[in-house]
């Protein structure tokens, strides 16, 4: 389990970006995380592998915490962080190289390198571009080497920060699609701006100002459409749907689901 | 086609493109201090027609070939001008405010000839190797240095990244140029001096979203366990074959040859 206790974190020493934030993320789990801009969402991937480390509470990765040097440096492999721009995150000339370049810190033999490339290109399907440049790649094609190189190392948790911010509506869809796969034994971290791409979580963190200001289910945090605007953060189109209908008494239920709104709207 | 800039990989597959890097590089460094040893006008020139012939052997493209000379063309002409018009010695031709030397007139053809050269065997070297093969082989020449604790894996991963990273800024700086030339920004009209000056908007954007890459960069790498000294393993390695030993026996004889001209010549 991964687990943020108490943990308060300041780049500065005096601006406290993070203020006792506490959740867990087990394996399997599907946690999300929004927030409006500078809310501490980036900074909570940077501390789940120990990037950077809390001056106040503890990051614990199976009850150890990472201010442990070698729990630090087990987390790096546990724990796996993609961030936004694909493009600053390749180290490798060639794609093969990129997914390559984790496992050499691992320390791994070269024929084991080669096999677990071979294995998570044609997993996610990128193997016809394996000796290409990562520059050559589109959009989607680089988040997904960056999804490659992450999970090659086999992490039990893995931290999308914003992954598909640069990304196209088929992409989005194409790298939420991976993610929802890979979720199926890892832990998923999942910090974004589109309330839509949450919907899949088994819970959803609110963040503001540095402080979680809500956790629940989906339909928990979507419904009280007054809250989420009240912290500048996006609803769904279908729950301010929903609550407008509602209001104007043109339907007799909130619904986060569109066709059950459309339903409504017709029996009426 | 395409614009080539100097030293592009070129993908073809001759016996020069499939050279194991690491004795690549050495054949290239070992023939550029050769080129500095020879003192005959006709070892130059069997010089000169030996990187013409690798150069054919490698199937470069000839229109890479001459676009590869226009970066040191000016470089070749200041060069033969200076040695050409101030290098004292037997007076050939007097134009009173200059005057060409006989010693003048053979240094500046050696110098030319010298620099076509160096020119090609660069031009060799980039042309036939991809990037990835550059660093590994660069890395692989360090090496030894390793028993003096020179800090080997870290420069040559500093490389890879460095060249990984040129097609990007590259690409960048045209944006920030279609940018600010959305705003009106004039970067051909003017002299010198004001044409410098007008690309100062684009290199300051550049070199700060450069830092900011390099910092995230940094960031990415730390998460993937990377850790400045290390031990680490490495993926790819060099291989030694038949096509190594021919291009040594090669090399060897060529320098035979040109001792042999220099030796009749001299």
């Amino acid at each position: 389990m991964l687990e943020f206790q108490n943990v308060s974190f300041s780049y500065n020493g005096d601006n406290w970006v993070l203020k006792d934030i506490s959740f867990s993320l087990k394996q399997g789990e599907f946690v999300s995380i929004i927030g409006s801009n500078g809310s501490g969402k980036s900074t909570i991937a940077r501390l789940a592998n120990g990037l950077l480390l809390s001056q106040k509470g503890d990051v614990l990765l199976n009850g150890s915490s990472l201010k442990d040097k070698d729990i630090n440096r087990l987390a790096k492999f546990k724990v796996g962080v993609i961030f936004q721009n694909p493009d600053n995150q390749f180290v490798g000339i060639t794609v093969e190289d990129d997914l390559a370049f984790g496992l050499e810190n691992m320390g791994l033999d070269r024929n084991i390198i080669q096999s677990k490339i071979m294995e998570i290109s044609e997993k996610l399907g990128i193997k016809s571009f394996l000796h290409f440049p990562p520059s050559l790649l589109s959009g989607g094609e680089k988040q997904k080497v960056a999804l490659a190189s992450v999970l090659v190392l086999e992490p039990d948790y893995v931290v999308f920060d914003e992954v598909t911010s640069l990304l196209d509506p088929i992409n989005r869809k194409m790298i939420l699609n991976t993610i929802l796969e890979i979720n199926r034994n890892r832990g998923v971290l999942y910090i974004t701006h589109h309330p839509e791409e949450t919907v899949f979580s088994n819970r959803i963190i609110v963040l503001n100002n540095g402080f979680i200001v809500r956790t629940g289910t989906p339909y928990e945090i979507f419904s009280d459409v007054d809250f989420l605007s009240s912290v500048n953060v996006s609803n769904l189109h279908e729950a301010i749907l929903s609550k407008k209908l509602l209001e104007k008494g043109l339907i007799e239920r909130f619904s986060l689901n569109l066709d059950e709104i459309v339903d409504q709207l017709c029996l009426n | 086609m395409a614009k080539f800039y100097f030293g592009q990989f070129q993908y073809t597959q001759t016996f020069f493109h499939k050279l194991n890097p690491t004795l690549k590089i050495v054949l290239i460094f070992y023939l550029v201090i050769l080129l500095f040893f020879l003192k005959t006008i006709e070892a130059y020139f069997f010089f000169l027609v030996f990187g013409v012939f690798l150069i054919i052997l490698s199937k470069l493209s000839f229109k890479s070939v001459v676009s590869s000379f226009k970066p040191i063309i000016f470089l070749l002409l200041f060069t033969l001008f200076f040695q050409l018009f101030f290098t004292p010695g037997t007076i050939v031709l007097d134009l009173k405010v200059l005057k060409i030397t006989k010693e003048g007139l053979s240094l500046s053809i050696y110098i030319a000839i010298r620099l076509i050269i160096l020119t090609i065997l660069t031009f060799l070297l980039t042309s036939t190797t991809t990037t990835t093969d550059l660093a590994l082989g660069f890395r692989n020449v360090i090496l030894p240095f390793k028993i003096f604790k020179f800090p080997v894996e870290e420069l040559s991963l500093m490389i890879s990244i460095s060249l990984q990273f040129v097609p990007i800024l590259f690409e960048e700086a045209d944006r920030i140029m279609k940018a600010q030339m959305a705003r009106g920004a004039d970067f051909e009209s003017g002299n010198l001096f004001v044409r410098a000056r007008s690309f100062l908007p684009v290199i300051l954007p550049l070199i700060l979203n450069a830092f900011n890459r390099a910092d995230q960069l940094a960031m990415a790498m730390e998460s993937r366990g990377f850790i400045l000294g290390m031990k680490r393993t490495s993926y790819r390695v060099s291989k030694f074959g038949k096509n190594e030993a021919l291009a040594i026996i090669f090399v060897l004889i060529f320098t035979l040859v040109l001792f042999v001209l220099e030796g009749i010549y001299a």
